[in-house]
């Protein structure tokens, strides 16, 4: 009886998602960000696959809620945009995840 | 979803090994030693040759592993990052995944170990003789085995089995435990150096220079 109420729960979670990572091109900058220390913008556009406006705008978004940090320095003469994930966007993005694996085990095969 | 996060998270971890020359230097490192030790296996022991390559060969060992970062990254800065972009890791921290590594591990020692045995079985080996080689051969290929899964890199798996076999066959040879780890460590740093070079080609063919530009 208390499996039914257990996974409606774990299920009504995933409204409560994190909307700001939810978005598929920002959850792929988040989840490559979360695994290093810090990353440049050319890595994140070759492994995005966006535009670099595009890549621009969406971590405009999340620096703007606090999750990543952009710095711009240069090696050598050669600019170098440097993006890390702050510990509230580990946070969040940690979160997101457990939420997503317990709706996601909850699901019938 | 929650796989195709975890999908990108070990890709991206194993960006370290994209350009073959974590392998390079690595599979130079272990050829050089295995020579040294071939070398080693030839000399009359309690020579002056042989004192100085009995304290080269741990130097060997310490100095490579500390340079080896250092001139794997400065490699990486004139040749993958211009191309593909730059990368800091993590200091490593303790994960699920090495919690169980120490169990696997000796769980893997233990099958190795029985299925020389079992070789060994119909023929006047002596089992005591199990030693260097054989613990090299096995622990190399548990570390290229635990590599290859934390990072999602396959070619790591096929060293990791290339090590154990060459171990577990050197001891069946019985070659001894110096020539038989000369023999293990130039096999295992031949096929890093082939296998590095081959995933450098494929890396340098694919990936043209960029430039960042202002945005």
């Amino acid at each position: 009886m208390d499996e039914p109420i257990e996974t409606a729960g774990a299920l009504r979670d995933l409204v409560e998602v994190d909307r700001l990572l939810h978005e598929p091109a920002r959850l792929v900058i988040a989840a490559i960000l979360y695994a290093v220390e810090s990353a440049d913008f050319l890595y994140l556009l070759r492994e995005t696959g966006l535009t670099k406006g595009n890549l621009s705008s969406h971590l405009s978004k999340l620096e703007g809620a606090g999750y990543v940090e952009v710095e711009k320095t240069y090696q050598g003469k050669k600019p170098r945009t440097i993006c890390r994930m702050t510990g509230q966007g580990r946070t969040a993005f940690a979160a997101y995840r457990d939420r997503l694996r317990s709706a996601a085990d909850c699901l019938p095969d | 979803m929650s796989e195709q996060i975890d999908g990108i998270i070990r890709r991206t971890r194993g960006y370290w090994y994209s350009d073959g020359f974590v392998e390079l230097f690595i599979g130079g490192l272990f050829a050089l030693i295995g020579g040294m030790l071939f070398v080693q296996s030839r000399m009359l022991s309690g020579s002056i040759l042989m004192v100085i390559f009995a304290v080269g060969v741990p130097l060997l060992i310490i100095g490579g592993s500390l340079l080896s970062k250092q001139v794997v990254h400065s490699l990486k800065e004139r040749v993958t990052y211009p191309r593909t972009g730059y990368i800091a890791y993590e200091k490593k921290r303790e994960t699920g995944q090495r919690r169980w590594f120490i169990p696997a591990f000796a769980l893997l020692l233990a099958l190795a170990y029985l299925g020389a045995d079992l070789l060994t079985s119909d023929t006047q080996v002596d089992l005591s003789r199990f030693g260097v080689a054989f613990m090299v051969g096995v622990i190399g290929g548990a570390s290229f085995a635990y590599v290859g899964y934390t990072v999602g890199v396959a070619r790591f798996y096929a060293l990791g089995a290339l090590a154990a076999v060459l171990g577990v066959a050197v001891t069946v040879a019985g070659l001894g435990d110096v020539l038989g780890t000369a023999v293990v460590f130039i096999g295992l740093g031949a096929a890093q150096v082939i296998s590095g070079a081959l995933t450098l080609a494929i890396y340098l063919s694919r990936n043209r220079e960029t430039t960042e530009e202002a945005d």
